[in-house]
């Protein structure tokens, strides 16, 4: 038995040689078939849920019928508009932005990530700009990087900067980051059970984890003779709920960004084989909504863009242990349907004046563009190294390293410089073996 | 020196216009030579967070830096570093208090209400919560690493455990999902180790939404923090969830809520599995029967049956034709998904029963 990519579909599928197939839109009866039912019984959650799906449903009946004039827009990325909305950010935001200002690696990384998916390259001077800023906001006293200049080193701040250092990949960029008193930062994070917290005095959840092991692996950055994440991936695994995905801490609701953040620094830490993998598919599966086609990020919330990203990446990060396990070969297509999520990310999440966004009538924003695109790109590329495009072939993204979720190009760069090359040397281990005794640890 | 509560309700003068200031350097935020991400900050957030950086490179900890916190926390909540500025200066000045049978120190209540008032403003941010839950910890001396508290009396301890459920279900009742809420919720049902009345409150929130998937993750961290896993204990849970799951057989939280209970029975687990994968038949054999977490849970139960009992070549064949029903008709957005399982399923069953009729073959 052959799973469709979308059972009877308005246009046939066409390959070319670089392995690229473009699919169609999903037939309108499939999309009226699986139409939330109230069950005689309505309440808050079915209310909100029929009242997007109704209007996404919409959305898609109209595109359906009219596709001649929808695939000029709704249907194709639009790139120029949203390379022009993330320029203007990356210069100036307005006072709304206010209360991001505890988050501007964060507005670097989201912009610099996207304008990468899209293929855009920065001047060596808008790149050298950047690498300043983001200096400022390192504390090489503490180390880390904060969320502005300034302010107190924050771990995913220090993530986001990094992210923005990688995605920009300039060897100015890439040596912003001082590594010695980063691992001073991230051993001064660490708590006796593994995990970690978001800065001096701060919350603890798996997010600080992610951040953490991604900085140090990244960066190569480690102890001798001591693990720095002793205890972190069974911190990590106590996350798993009996739903199959992951909560922010032990006990908490399973949630798409907290599984992607489990999984990924799971398998950072080589790790990933001790998770329940088939609960954690069960729970992915099904947060994939059957009319909108995107993502929720819990059972029985709504869809939302991003989600796209947290949910879909995860799809690339477990397929390689499902095939290792072995009652199936490897797949060759990721096991979501792949046409329904760029039909919403293309259809239902592109603002019509550049950006993307959570869903049909909210505000865009750097953050949904970032993650909204970031999971279209993971799904357009197949794990058999094949491409599945939605409606033309123009909409193709640079491909993520799914773990990071930078361009693969950028990780590349980054290994090449922290792992190979002469900034690479261990002098922080070394020093570090020095100067502090692995028990502090 | 006014608090920070009375501050926030007179009318605003700059702080570079204020003499009682005038000792303190401001510092502007340096953006490096071209500035990028630039925001674009009204007069009143700059001068308060020129003062912010000001107190912070003097390292000054005082009642003014409190009631600046106060302010800048008012134009940006998720700025970390004010949170945790303002929490050195609390204890600086020795306003955290161990709490006793009359309640909180006055000065400490003060900073509670200013917190309380925080949430309830900005229900989704995690430095809010993340202060109240600092706050809890220093007025019962909470130790992390150990999981003990200094207060031990009984009646002091109560006021607290009241006032955070109380806050917690407030929240709640704006948005039952809320994730920090519940959050904070678990966390002080774990320090003061009472579930006792949590049941009930989850009983009443699946009454008012059985889709609430929080609530139903609450009911499991509740039974799972409370009960014993024996058969009895299970199947009389089994029972009350089952009225939940009738009520809307395509609600998926009930199914998997049922799923988690059953992984954590012993030697019961099949016995438990039977018993639901029986009060599933007469669903699933009807037509309309296109609930698809309850048919894949039943799918599953058989799955793990097969794997540890007798084929059953009745039920192998029922599987297999469900499992195309999903595929085409009522799931197609997991057709793919769907389709794996088969593979698996076919796989582990299939097979066996072809190699048991070879060999009975071969044997006779």
């Amino acid at each position: 038995m052959a799973a469709r990519e979308s059972s009877p579909c308005r246009k046939s599928q066409q390959k070319d040689k670089d392995g690229l197939t473009v699919v169609g839109l999903r037939s309108l009866e499939q999309l009226q078939n699986t139409v939330t039912q109230d069950e005689g019984k309505v309440t808050h959650t079915y209310l909100d849920q029929e009242e997007v799906e109704s209007q996404i449903l919409e959305i898609y009946l109209k595109c359906n019928k009219n596709a001649a004039k929808y695939k000029e827009f709704e249907i194709t990325l639009q790139r120029e508009k949203h390379i022009a909305f993330l320029r203007r950010g990356l210069k100036q935001l307005s006072d709304a932005y206010e209360a991001l200002d505890a988050s501007r690696p964060w507005l670097c990384y989201w912009i610099l990530h996207s304008l990468n998916l899209l293929g855009v390259k920065l001047s060596k001077e808008e790149c050298s700009n950047i690498s300043k800023f983001l200096m400022k906001c390192q504390d090489p006293r503490t180390g880390g990087f904060g969320g502005g200049p300034y302010q107190m080193a924050h771990l995913a701040a220090t993530y986001a900067a990094l992210n923005a250092l990688v995605s920009l990949g300039t060897d100015e960029a890439l040596s912003v980051v001082d590594k010695e008193s980063l691992l001073k930062f991230i051993i001064s994070m660490k708590l006796p059970d593994g995990s970690f917290r978001m800065h001096r005095g701060g919350e603890v959840d798996v997010r600080a984890v992610y951040c953490a092991v991604v900085v140090a692996k990244l960066t190569n950055i480690s102890l001798p003779n001591v693990d720095l994440f002793e205890g972190t991936a069974e911190w990590i695994l106590r996350c798993q709920t009996y739903e199959g995905g992951f909560g922010g801490c032990p006990g908490m609701e399973a949630h798409g960004g907290y599984t992607f953040c489990a999984v990924a620094a799971l398998i950072l830490l080589n790790r990933i084989r001790l998770i329940d993998e088939d609960s954690l598919l069960r729970w992915l599966v099904h947060r994939q909504m059957a009319v909108e086609g995107g993502f929720q990020g819990r059972t029985n919330k709504l869809v939302d863009g991003c989600y796209s990203f947290w949910q879909g990446a995860c799809f690339c990060l477990i397929g390689p242990i499902l095939a290792e396990h072995g009652e199936v070969e490897k797949p060759s297509r990721w096991l979501l349907h792949n046409s329904a999520l760029q039909e919403y990310v293309l259809i239902c999440c592109q603002h019509h004046l550049g950006g993307l966004i959570d869903k049909p009538g909210k505000q865009r924003d750097y953050y949904h563009t970032c993650y909204t695109l970031s999971g279209l790109s993971a799904v357009q590329h197949q794990p058999d190294g094949t491409k599945l495009i939605l409606d033309n072939a123009s909409n193709e993204l640079k491909k993520i390293h799914p773990v990071f979720n930078l361009t693969e190009e950028s990780v590349e760069k980054a290994l090449q410089y922290y792992y190979n090359s002469a900034h690479a040397r261990a002098t922080v281990s070394e020093e570090m073996e020095d100067t502090s005794e692995p028990s502090s640890v | 020196m006014s608090t920070s509560d009375d501050e926030s309700t007179t009318p605003h003068v700059f702080y570079k216009d204020r003499p009682e200031w005038q000792d303190v350097q401001p510092i502007p935020s340096d953006e490096g030579p071209s500035p990028v991400v630039a925001i674009d900050y009204s007069e009143q957030f700059a001068d308060v967070y020129n003062y912010i950086r000001g107190v912070i490179n003097t390292g000054e900890l005082s009642r003014r830096v409190l009631s600046l916190t106060c302010d800048a926390i008012g134009l940006n909540a998720a700025n970390y570093t004010v949170w945790q500025l303002r929490r050195d200066v609390l204890e600086a000045i020795g306003v955290p208090k161990l709490i006793d049978e009359s309640g909180l120190d006055k000065e400490f209540e003060k900073e509670f209400t200013f917190c309380e008032k925080m949430i309830e403003n900005i229900q989704k941010n995690y430095q809010v919560w993340h202060h109240q839950k600092a706050l809890v910890s220093w007025a019962v001396g909470y130790d992390e690493s150990t999981k003990t508290m200094q207060v031990k009396n009984p009646e002091a301890l109560d006021i607290l455990f009241k006032r955070e459920l109380q806050l917690t279900k407030d929240i709640l009742s704006y948005d039952a999902k809320n994730y920090h809420a519940w959050q904070h919720r678990q966390w002080i049902l774990s320090i003061f180790k009472d579930y006792s009345g949590e049941l009930e409150y989850v009983n009443q929130l699946l009454t008012d939404d059985v889709r609430n998937n929080s609530a139903w993750n609450q009911r499991y961290f509740v039974f799972t923090s409370m009960q014993d896993f024996s058969q009895e204990s299970l199947t009389e849970e089994l029972n009350a969830v089952w009225e939940f799951v009738k009520v809307a057989l395509c609600n998926e939280s009930p199914w998997s809520y049922l799923r988690g209970l059953i992984r954590l029975a012993g030697d019961c687990r099949p016995t438990l599995q039977k018993e639901v994968v029986a009060r599933c038949k007469p669903f699933v054999s009807k037509k309309e029967g296109t609930s698809v977490p309850m048919l894949g849970l039943y799918i599953e139960f058989i799955d793990d049956l097969l794997r540890n009992g007798e084929p059953d070549p009745e039920e192998f064949a029922e599987v297999v034709c469900l499992l195309e029903h999903m595929i085409k008709t009522i799931d197609p957005i997991r057709a793919k998904y769907w389709d794996y399982i088969m593979t698996k399923f076919v796989n582990a069953h299939g097979d066996s029963e072809l190699d048991k009729f070879t060999k009975v073959e071969i044997n006779a």
